[in-house]
């Protein structure tokens, strides 16, 4: 991607996965974006700051620390963030949607634009990464217990 | 048929792959969160998907099965007359104390753009729907139009 990225209008997103929870958005927003909720399901903690501000992921035994600005925070609809390590720019970005559905469902969009070209490998753990955080997110809201983490 | 699948579908399920197994190609599970599948389990054999009148939506065969893991099946839309055949695969993988599932699409050539965002959605729900369905008991409620 070579020019700047307009979160009023993004372009087409390299990675897209969905997932449909039986839960209002104002309950999935709260356990995506609440630090202790989503570290009972995604492991380490993650604070997501104001909009204009930064969004940390505290390192674990397994995952160095990550953080990003947080561009976009409209709760409880979406979420954009830019994701990778200052050690190695330029970030992509992350962008959450919550949406309703039928039924009192909520549909969650993860859609990915990449800075650069990652290459197939990375598309493919990517994919499973972030199909991993919607499983947890699901599972957390649906049953009130934590998904055993995948990796 | 194209190497690569144009959609792959990620979810992870509290259950064993036995279990999810059984959702998918019984009668009985499938029913419950998708359409009633109708399967040969053998290569070659039959398979159907059943909506609730009995008249099939989907045709197709077996093309590789190895029972919990993995299952590959030839995929004829009937409802729509322009539809080109595909392949669908579906994978399933233990790690650490849940199941992932994987179900890639194949088709030559593959869809237009409107209709992978469509598949991505109708996919994504009813994988949704088979989650909650091991995790909770329940299919996620039925869309209404």
């Amino acid at each position: 991607m070579s020019k700047p990225f307009d979160p009023a209008n993004p372009p087409k997103p390299d990675n897209v996965v969905i997932t449909y929870i039986n839960a209002s958005q104002e309950r999935v927003w709260k356990a995506l974006t609440d630090p202790a909720e989503q570290a009972t399901y995604f492991g380490g903690k993650t604070e997501i700051g104001e909009q204009g501000g930064r969004w940390i992921r505290h390192a674990t035994d397994k995952w160095p620390a990550l953080t990003g600005d947080v561009l976009v925070k409209e709760k409880p609809s979406r979420l954009l963030v830019t994701w990778g390590s200052d050690a190695d720019p330029p970030p992509d970005w992350i962008e959450f949607l919550i949406e309703p559905a039928s039924n009192g469902t909520t549909r969650v969009t993860i859609r990915e634009y990449h800075a650069r070209d990652w290459g197939e490998d990375y598309a493919e753990a990517a994919e499973q990464g972030w199909a991993a955080l919607l499983a947890g997110l699901k599972t957390i809201v649906e049953t009130g217990k934590p998904l055993p983490s995948p990796f | 048929m194209s190497a690569d699948p144009h959609t792959v579908l990620v979810i992870y399920i509290r259950a064993k792959p036995a279990e999810i197994w059984r959702a998918l190609t019984t009668r009985e599970g499938s029913k419950r969160f998708f359409y009633e599948t109708d399967i040969e389990l053998r290569v070659g054999g039959r398979f159907r998907l059943l909506k609730d009148n009995g008249e099939a939506t989907v045709s197709g065969k077996v093309l590789a099965i190895d029972a919990p893991r993995h299952l590959r099946v030839f995929w004829q839309e009937l409802t729509d007359p322009d539809s080109k055949p595909g392949e669908v695969d579906y994978l399933l993988e233990p790690v650490g104390g849940s199941t992932r599932l994987t179900v890639s699409n194949y088709d030559d050539p593959p869809p237009p753009p409107e209709y992978l965002d469509m598949g991505r959605k109708g996919w994504g729900f009813t994988l949704s729907s088979l989650k909650s369905l091991i995790e909770t008991g329940e299919p996620l409620p039925e869309p209404t139009a």
